[in-house]
């Protein structure tokens, strides 16, 4: 088998000790373009805060490369919904994109030539090097998606992890992003998606995840695009779980027990 | 002795203006980064977090010695904000909620504290209570010394972590994702922070200080995008305030000088906030009513475009009566509007009948394209039906800018005919 880019391992997360996400349990392969699909609400952004170490798990672990988070983060590019910052804030485009640069950088060096040139050249790809000067205020959404994707690029990393990052753009810009993605992905970047269009998911995604607050399904998108898949995916809250949730906050449960895990690994 | 004359012969002028104006190029600066982290009131809640600090220092101590107050106060305003954070992760109760609990149980402790104090009729109790209101009267050399020595290290803070600090109010997830000690950062930022409120409250007061922590900042939003202009235009309008604020309680001496500060901050944000071309009242009002003349001017050319195309014979004018029929005009403003687009060159008079030039039949043109072209758009890509996008089409006519109207074009593939199967006037290219 192809080199795992990432793994999650029984990974279950909570707010306020209502998990969210159950178990959740998959294998990525590296060098491909892999698309995390469920719907609203279903857990997607939570899984890749996870991923990131932004959230905390309840149990379970990911894996980067095979090795632990800490030793991988250069490699990783994340690049957050774009909702999840004030586009009001006084900055210009080419200071976002810079920010790609600190995992390099670091906090406190200076910026070397070779820094702004890669800004400049990540935004050159996506097209937005006439805007670098701009305020970001003045961006429309699509603008916005592909300056933190130029954010991402800056940071020249291996796996490329996007939350929803075709929401809300024009056609234009979603065939300009998927054109990157692609492009990325030939040079052996693996690049993970979080995407809610079943329309074009087939097209983008050789690899398919499917969530909703459990795992459904995970693998080739021609094994895995299923009408069973979709249904379970898709088809209505799940009432039980969801019930159980409430529950685990109520009564203040742990959600798992003390040891259990290591118990199964060598049962 | 005028205010002037004083500042440059008499020291103890000298120490409080620097002292004023010092803190508030602290506040404004410091406040600016707490005012783009959403966290205003923040900065609220630990300076009225700071006197039960302050209290208990003064009683551990016997005195008034500024560093054990100081320090006291540091010690209190950390624990306000630990306690904020701590209600807001472990309940789920909400930020201002924690923020509003946190505020007015630690006040209370302090008044609590400060009736004790004062009932105990210590000798050096006297002054205490200029924590509440401030006393910048009171700044002598030795505090003046507090906040140049603290104030340095604060500014030097802000200058080294600019990067950082501008991240984490941009985009806390992206850093943290990037492996960067989020919760470190945000240490350090909060405890300059409360440094700042702790070097400021015994001249400015609690609630002053506070304010001076988001006002300036606030005003200085309105006139730049930069970070680092509003950073130096916040502390500029601390300055001035500072400044001022000095001015007036030297001038009348029994007006305090923390309000004066204050007041003058929020004339400056007033005036920001009415006057600021981007985000200012009154521009906008010039702007929505330009906005408003150029739609109805366009209405009147558009009006007078469909009578034209509606008519079989090649009319020389149409009456007041004629384009009243085509739309709900309202009388005398149509009566200006016409004569405004005579005076333009885009209409021709003639006895009280209208008729469009050439260049007024050339502007009208456009905008019923813009229109047409938008119908097609929507019943084409956004599936509407074609009964559906005539009143979008009314609004966004007037918005459609030359490139958009290409782009419509294109996309549409240079259509002739709109949903209704009128021709759309203009070039086909
Ligand atoms: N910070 C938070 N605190 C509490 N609940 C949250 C938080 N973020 C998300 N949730 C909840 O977790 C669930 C999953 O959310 P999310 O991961 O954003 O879903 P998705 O990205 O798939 O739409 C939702 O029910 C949401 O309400
Ligand atoms: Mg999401």
């Amino acid at each position: 088998m192809k080199e795992i880019a990432l793994e999650a391992h029984n990974l279950t997360v909570s707010y306020h000790r209502k998990p969210v996400l159950w178990n959740i349990d998959f294998k990525i392969p590296a060098g491909e373009i892999i698309g995390i699909m469920g719907p609203n609400g279903a857990g997607k952004s939570t899984l890749l805060k996870s991923i990131m170490g932004l959230v905390p798990a309840s149990s379970g672990y990911v894996r980067i490369f095979n090795q632990n988070l800490k030793t991988q983060r250069k490699k990783i590019a994340y690049v957050p919904q774009r909702q999840s910052v004030d586009w009001d804030f006084p900055a210009r485009v080419i200071d976002v994109v810079k920010m790609g640069r600190y995992t390099h950088t670091g906090l406190f060096r200076r910026f070397k030539p070779m820094d702004y040139e890669k800004a400049k050249s990540a935004l050159e790809k996506v097209g937005m090097l006439a805007f670098a000067e701009r305020q970001i205020a003045q961006l429309s959404g699509g603008q916005q998606q592909r300056v933190f994707l130029a954010r991402a690029l800056a940071q020249e990393a291996e796996l490329y992890i996007l939350d929803e990052p075709f929401a809300g753009v024009d056609a234009a810009t979603e065939e300009a992003l998927i054109k990157i993605i692609r492009d990325l992905k030939s040079q052996g970047k693996t690049m993970v998606v979080v995407h809610h269009d079943l329309q074009t998911c087939r097209e983008y995604f050789s690899h398919l995840v499917f969530i909703n607050a459990r795992l459904v399904a995970s693998g080739p998108t021609q094994e895995v695009f299923t009408e069973k898949n979709l249904a379970s995916t898709y088809g209505g809250k799940l009432t039980l779980l969801s019930k159980m949730a409430e529950l685990v906050a109520e009564k203040e449960f742990p959600v798992r027990e003390k040891g259990s895990s290591e118990f199964k690994k060598s049962s | 002795m005028s205010f002037f004359e004083a500042l440059f012969q008499n020291p103890s002028v000298q120490w409080v203006v620097l002292g004023t104006v010092g803190l508030a190029v602290l506040g404004s600066s410091v406040g600016t980064f707490n005012f783009l982290q959403k966290r205003s009131l923040i900065g609220d809640a630990v300076s009225h977090a700071l006197l039960p600090g302050i209290c208990l220092a003064f009683i551990l101590k016997g005195n008034k010695d500024p560093l054990a107050l100081l320090v006291g106060a540091f010690i209190s305003g950390w624990i306000a904000l630990l306690v904020i954070d701590l209600i807001q992760s472990k309940s789920k109760t909400k930020s201002d909620t924690a923020i509003a609990i946190v505020l007015s149980g630690f006040f209370g402790l302090g008044i609590v504290f400060l009736t004790l104090i004062q009932s105990s009729e210590n000798a050096n109790q006297a002054g205490l209570d200029a924590f509440l209101f401030g006393n910048a009267a009171s700044i002598q050399k030795a505090d003046l010394l507090n906040i140049a020595m603290f104030g340095s290290f604060i500014l030097l803070s802000l200058f080294l972590g600019f990067r950082a600090f501008k991240a984490l109010c941009f985009d806390k997830d992206f850093i943290a994702a990037g492996g960067f000690r989020v919760k470190l950062i945000q240490f350090w930022l909060s405890s300059i922070t409360v440094l700042t409120i702790c070097l400021g409250v015994q001249a400015l007061g609690v609630v002053l200080m506070a304010a001076l922590l988001i006002t300036p900042a606030v005003a200085a939003r309105a006139w730049t995008n930069k970070l680092g202009n509003l950073i130096f235009l916040s502390s500029g309008i601390g300055i001035i305030s500072g400044f001022v604020g000095a001015w007036i309680s030297y001038e009348s001496p029994s007006m305090p000088t923390g309000p004066w500060v204050v007041l003058t901050a929020s004339a400056i944000v007033l005036v920001s906030l009415v006057f600021s071309p981007k985000r200012g009242v009154v521009p906008r009002y010039f702007r929505q009513k330009a906005n408003q003349k150029k739609i109805q001017s366009e209405n009147i050319l558009k009006a007078l475009f469909h009578l034209e195309e509606n008519s079989e014979t090649a009319s020389t004018g149409y009456s007041l009566k004629d384009l009243l029929s085509m739309r709900a005009f309202q009388r005398d403003q149509l009566v200006g509007a016409l004569k405004a687009l005579v005076r333009k060159n885009l209409l021709l008079e003639e006895d009280g009948t209208y008729s469009l030039s050439s260049l007024g039949r050339q502007k009208a043109g456009k905008v019923v394209r813009n229109h047409r072209l938008w119908e097609l758009y929507l019943t084409q890509y956004v599936g509407m039906e074609a009964d559906h996008v005539h009143e979008d089409a009314e609004a966004m006519e007037h918005l459609i800018t030359p490139e958009l109207e290409k782009e419509l074009s294109k996309v549409l593939n240079h259509p002739e005919y709109d949903p209704h199967q009128r021709q759309i006037p203009g070039k086909h290219d």
